[in-house]
């Protein structure tokens, strides 16, 4: 049977203003909302809680939402175990445990979809020559149990005729695979990694004129990177500092680093960068910002808590996250890009510490 | 040429700087140079002292002072640093000021010689704490040398004010000169160092991380170290005595978690109810009510204060993961929240008036979860002779200190097992036969 998500999947991605998408999208998030209360019992009983009845939302606003780490704490699953057919982990810190996502074949499908219509709005239909920063043993973990870095590189596989792993196993550039690659010179080229693990390659090796030379010779590349800046924030890097260093040791224009915000809890929902620096929202989801304190909805230009609503997921109840992330929605529907629909920017924390004091025990 | 290293020299000589300055080593010798003033300082004259100074502050709790402030009030009473005094002090508080005899043979009299200068690693989320030690310090004569937070104004605050009072004897601005405060950043260990040298007695007011950092520096010595922290803190009641106390209870819970926004060695984040009811209804009525109570706390007298998006989010998300596996009961923002589950043991502390409320089946079974990182079991047992037996079986691997609740916060000797006062002097003995 077709869900009402499979025919907005197969829009354009920015393709209708907020106020044409919103019916659309409404539909397809009460049908998820309606399916995940009505097969994971734990869900239901949360949204019992929370007074929150499936069959009476008005908006999107009123769909609960869960915190994105409660898949590092709880296992919630909405269609039997044994339609389980991946298990993707989140990356975490040292001492944190990673958020663990059920995947079926519906939710995949959805997510290649996605994924596809959304990347390919930035980087074009053709497919390119990817050049990922990154180890090739990160690509051979067993299929069903994926890390993020593992998933989020195999996702982008879809928009490669030909890709190359071009770091060794210490995650340090491999000048013999470079020196290999010399047949790529006149191919129209995509480099992709995590934020952090670009940024470490480019600290690394802002001296290497070898490596400066091999880039010289494929101009114009793309660049997606993901990940986020969290791994950054001790080294108070800005998003500008960090464009500039990529453009020249790459020997790309600045507008075409594209920044890429996505999430484990929501995979195939991607928001890239345009050229001016927006983060766009496409049709298969919907994003709210939340006053950090009181939670209720922020006005557009103030910032809080992003929540993202996808009706993507299905084997587990992740239609409707909030995140720790900070951001700011800049208007909908009128970027000088022609992108349709809501775009956002993310926001730096404040300053604010939590005290430490003489309760703070590491461990009782 | 060397390195200058730099620190901030917020007061001294009783005179306001806030700037930064290159030389701490000549800072301390200012200080020392106000040794023998302060020894020649009468117990007496500094308990009346002590005494104008918590009237003073009791009326005087405003915005620049806080709000957690009654506790020291309190504290200062003449009355009670007698107390705190004797019972630190073999009973006789005169050894401060000479030989006296502790003992009816005479045989030796005993005079109680303050260490020298002590220097107080000062917590940023518990500065009130930190002025207990000071206190105690300045009664038994020694120099204070402070390392404040980077958030000292309500510190720095408390220290100026001292200059507002004067008694007969004494001149509060002559006190504030034995006071010296400065910032250091805690990553600049060659002042840390300095500090640590010059201290005949350190005390840490601290997190691990912090303590540990102390700890580790050299020291000389002799140097008395004093640690407070980092302890954790909880609460048992019994299901008797909630049948009586359940609003009472609760509102008194209510304000131990409160005060410190509960990041206080001394602030409880889980509350044991000892009860048998297969349904724990007692329990979760108690919850439902000490919720109740939070709310008001928060509302009318004691606001809490500002919360990172960090923190913020970590509550959310503990909030959704007991919606999941037990019951929350919460402010409409993030102000505060209350857990029940049936849970075994102590929770992880969130902080940030997050309490968990737990039943349990004997309290004496808190005991298998005890080490010496305990430090307060707020009470509420409907037996004394109970109440005693629990305690004994619970704390003897660990826990410091247990206050009926409400009184969690009240700062008393001893604290984390220290009588504080008596680890500031040094005990001199003369023999008196001739």
């Amino acid at each position: 049977m077709t869900e009402i998500i499979d025919e907005l999947l197969k829009m354009e991605p920015f393709s209708l203003k907020y106020l044409e998408k919103k019916p659309h999208f409404m539909k397809c998030v009460t049908e998820s909302i309606q399916f995940h209360y009505a097969n994971c019992l734990d869900y239901q009983n949360y949204c019992k809680k929370k007074n929150f009845d499936p069959n009476k939302i008005k908006d999107i606003s009123d769909v609960p939402f869960l915190p994105i780490d409660i898949f590092k704490k709880i296992t919630l699953l909405s269609v039997p175990k044994s339609e389980i057919t991946k298990i993707v982990k989140s990356s975490s810190t040292t001492g944190n445990l990673p958020s663990i996502i059920h995947l079926d074949k519906k939710t995949v499908n959805r997510q290649i979809i996605s994924l596809n219509s959304i990347i390919s709005n930035f980087i074009g239909k053709e497919k390119l020559q990817f050049i990922i920063i990154d180890n090739k043993k990160t690509l051979e973990t067993n299929n069903d149990d994926l890390s993020s870095r593992n998933s989020a590189i195999r996702g982008m596989l879809l928009f490669a005729k030909k890709f190359n792993c071009i770091l060794d196993e210490n995650l340090k550039l491999d000048s013999e695979i470079l020196s290999e690659l010399g047949n790529i010179k006149n191919s129209k080229s995509c480099i992709f990694g995590f934020t952090w693990l670009i940024h470490q390659i480019l600290s690394q090796n802002e001296n290497n004129e070898k490596i400066k030379e091999f880039f010289s010779k494929i101009p114009q590349s793309f660049i997606l990177h993901i990940g986020g800046w969290k791994k950054l924030s001790n080294l108070s890097i800005s998003k500008q500092e960090f464009n500039e260093k990529c453009s020249n040791f790459f020997n790309t224009n600045s507008d075409k680093i594209i920044d890429v915000y996505g999430m484990t809890e929501q995979l195939g929902i991607v928001y890239p960068d345009c050229k001016y620096g927006n983060k766009h929202v496409p049709m298969f989801s919907e994003i709210l910002i939340r006053n950090i304190d009181s939670l209720e909805i922020q006005p557009d230009g103030k910032s809080g808590f992003i929540q993202v609503i996808s009706p993507i997921p299905n084997s587990y109840p992740g239609t409707s996250l909030i995140t720790d992330d900070i951001g700011e929605i800049l208007g909908r529907d009128n970027c000088l890009c022609g992108r349709k629909g809501t775009y956002f920017i993310f926001k730096k924390r404040s300053e604010i510490a939590d005290p430490k004091g003489c309760g703070d025990t590491i461990d009782i | 040429m060397g390195i200058l290293l730099t620190f901030r020299n917020i007061l001294s000589d009783g005179i306001l700087y806030e700037k930064d300055e290159d030389n701490l080593e000549t800072s301390i010798i200012n200080l020392k140079s106000k040794k023998e003033w302060l020894h020649s300082q009468k117990i007496n004259d500094l308990l009346d002292y002590f005494d104008a100074l918590g009237k003073y502050w009791k009326n005087n709790t405003d915005e620049n002072f806080g709000s957690n402030l009654k506790y020291v009030s309190e504290f200062l009473s003449r009355k009670n640093l007698v107390k705190e005094l004797k019972i630190s002090l073999r009973g006789n508080i005169s050894s401060l000021d000479k030989f006296v005899n502790l003992f009816d043979d005479n045989e030796f009299s005993y005079h109680a010689q303050p260490r020298g200068i002590s220097v107080h690693w000062i917590a940023g989320n518990v500065d009130v704490l930190g002025i207990f030690s000071v206190i105690q310090a300045l009664l038994t004569k020694n120099l204070c040398l402070i390392k404040v937070p980077n958030n000292y104004s309500l510190f720095k605050n408390l220290i100026l004010s001292l200059k507002q009072v004067s008694t007969e004897k004494i001149d509060g601005k002559d006190l504030v000169n034995c006071i010296t405060l400065i910032y250091i950043d805690r990553n600049d260990l060659k002042n840390q160092e300095i500090l640590s040298k010059n201290a005949d007695i350190r005390i840490a007011w601290g997190g691990e991380e912090a303590v540990s950092t102390i700890l580790s520096l050299k020291k000389n010595f002799f140097t008395e170290d004093i640690i407070y922290g980092p302890k954790y803190s909880y609460a048992i009641l019994d299901s008797e005595f909630l049948k009586d106390n359940l609003k009472d209870s609760a509102q008194k819970l209510a304000l131990d978690v409160s005060i410190f926004d509960q990041y206080a060695c001394n602030s409880p984040h889980t509350i044991f109810i000892e009860n048998d009811d297969p349904n724990f209804s007692i329990v979760k009525k108690f919850a439902k009510e000490l919720s109740n109570s939070m709310e008001s706390v928060n509302r009318l007298m004691l606001p809490k204060s500002q919360t990172s998006e960090k923190k913020l989010m970590e509550i959310l998300s503990l909030r959704a993961e007991y919606d999941f596996k037990g019951e929350v009961f919460a402010s409409k923002n993030m102000d505060w929240t209350v857990v029940y589950s049936e849970d075994e043991g102590l929770a992880d502390p969130c902080f940030s008036r997050v309490v968990f409320v737990r039943p349990i089946k004997n309290a004496e079974d808190v005991g298998k979860f005890h080490n010496r990182k305990i430090q307060s079991i707020g009470l509420g047992i409907s037996n004394l002779k109970k109440q005693e037996k629990i305690i004994d079986s619970i704390t003897l691997s660990g826990g410091d200190r247990c206050p009926s609740i409400g009184n969690m916060s009240k700062f008393h000797s001893p604290w984390d097992g220290i009588f504080g006062m008596d680890r500031m002097v040094r005990w001199i003995s003369m023999g008196n036969k001739k």
